[in-house]
Formats: C-alpha cells, structure tokens, sequence
C-alpha cells in the first residue's frame, strides 16, 4: 500500500462536486493512494431498497461501486488524468446492507492497457472481511493512444 | 396491504405508482411504468439529479445500472406472484452508448425462472429502440409462494 496522495484526495472531493449524482448520494473521498481509492455512502431512507429490512437499494451500492471503481482508474495514472467511462462493471452481493450504517467501498484499478483499465471493488460496512459487495469493472480510455504527441 | 395484494391492485388498474412506492430508491431516481398489452416499458425522465459526467451531460452509470436493476425487480413482482421483494444475487451492465440528458427506457425479459432464482435480461434505449445504450443481466433470488 502505497502511502496517502493528499494531492489525489483533494482532486477526488474536488471532482465529485461535479458529479452532480454522486453529490446527491453525499458519496465523500475518505481516502486514496496511487494503489486504491475508498469512498463512503452515507446511510439514507432515500435510498432504501427495502422498506422492511432498511437494506440500501442494490442501484445505489451500484452506484458507489461505479465511482469508486471509476476514480481508481485515473488514481493510477494522477495527475497524468484521462477520461474512461465504465464499459463493463459486474456487482455481487454477498448480503443485505444494515440498516443505518454508512457503505465504504475500496477499488484497486488492478491492470490498464493503452485502451483498457480493469477494476476490483469491495464494499462493505465495518469489517471488510465481511463484504456487502464485490464488483469487478472494465472502463476505456476515451483516446486510444496514450502519448499523443506523435500527432501533432 | 402486504406486497401481493398491492401488486395485483396495480395489475388490475394498470397504475403502477403504489409499487414504487415500495421502494424508496425508486422515487430518488424518479423512474415510472407503462403497459403496452402485455409488454411493461420502465421510464427514466430527465431528471439533473440523475447526472454523472457534467460536461456531456450524461446520465450517471450508477444511475443507470439502479434503473436497471429495479426495473427487473417490478417486472419480476408484476409478472409473477411472489410474496417478498426479489433480491439481487448479481447484476451485470454493459454500456454501449452514452445516455444523455433525456428520458431513458427500459424492458426487461426473464430468461429463465427457477423455483428459487430468476434470471432477467434488461434493455435500455433513448432515442431508438435499435440504438441501445445499455444492456444487463442479473440474478434474483426469490421467496418460494407456495411455502
């Protein structure tokens, strides 16, 4: 684990301000290296997915898994950033989230090629030996060709 | 009213409203139901709250994956008569196209259902139904109604 990117941290919390979404969900950085990213979803009635358990709704882990698995993938490459929508991203659910207590997710961008960069994600409440979810994601590079220059 | 009863009342005056009442994700979002015949079409208006990238501007990924996957959810409890909510195993999404800042729909089919588990392919489009921008599958895990 390499040690924490305050630069990184600030860029991410910076960028999701913009996101106009995942600023709704109150998703927030809690930390982020070279290697990971952890982001946290608050707990909120809004997104429940059942009522009667409290459980979160399976679109809005989704939802944290996607963008924490989205800023792993330039955590790797800050501050050298490139855009790279999701083009894949696959969720399992091991249990229920609780009721009233926030969500942590952690990605690790584990692999990018010039096009592609691939992506775990575990979420999870306090004990991440106890996950809610683990997702697995592919995202690609808008610009194929990772040096330009040649272009000009 | 428990869920079934719910369910049947919106079947019989195709006003599907009180079951997303039922879940509160799906109010956030804002999504809603339409029969066509036998054929429910799940719609995602415009909604800025919805937004991911903010320059395009483009729907949120997360977004679309939740719309998705609670589509599947109502098309499960209206196609079937199951007692409880079904609950996500997995879901997997393949985005094909970027959704832009409109209205969003979906269908959903169920490929195959099990005593236990369904599975359930979705679709979504916006401009045209031949231009999807995204596709998914998943699998639920369902309370057996005759237990």
């Amino acid at each position: 684990m390499r040690e924490s990117n305050d630069e990184l941290k600030a860029f991410c919390r910076h960028g999701m301000a913009d996101i106009k979404h995942s600023a709704l969900l109150g998703i927030e950085t809690i930390s982020a290296t070279n290697e990971s990213i952890t982001l946290k979803l608050p707990y909120s009635q809004k997104i429940v997915g059942d009522i009667e358990t409290g459980a979160l709704h399976g679109g809005a882990i989704f939802t944290l898994a996607d963008q924490t698995s989205g800023f792993a993938v330039f955590s790797h490459l800050h501050p050298k950033i490139r855009i790279a929508p999701t083009l894949d991203l696959r969720i399992d659910h091991m249990r229920k989230s609780t009721r009233g207590v926030d969500l942590l997710c952690v990605a690790r961008c584990y692999r990018y090629t010039d096009n592609i960069a691939f992506t775990r994600a575990v979420v999870y409440e306090n004990d991440i030996d106890d996950p809610v979810a683990h997702a697995v994601g592919s995202f690609m590079f808008l610009e194929a060709v990772k040096d330009q220059s040649w272009l000009k | 009213m428990d869920l079934l009863s719910i369910v049947k009342e919106c079947r019989n005056n195709q006003m599907y409203k009180p079951v997303f009442d039922q879940i509160p994700y799906a109010q956030f979002i804002g999504m809603d139901c339409k029969q066509f015949g036998e054929e429910y079409v799940f719609t995602l208006p415009a909604n800025e709250n919805n937004l991911g990238n903010p320059t395009l501007p483009a729907i949120h990924g997360g977004v679309l994956g939740g719309f998705l996957e609670n589509s599947a959810i109502i098309h499960l409890l209206l196609k079937l008569d199951i007692p409880r909510l079904p609950k996500t195993i997995d879901f997997s999404i393949d985005y094909l196209r970027a959704g832009f800042h409109k209205e969003t729909y979906a269908i959903c089919e169920i490929t195959r259902q099990g005593r236990r588990a369904a599975n359930v392919s979705m679709y979504a489009w916006q401009t045209k139904k031949s231009e999807p921008i995204a596709v998914a599958r998943a699998h639920f895990l369902m309370e057996d109604p005759n237990k």
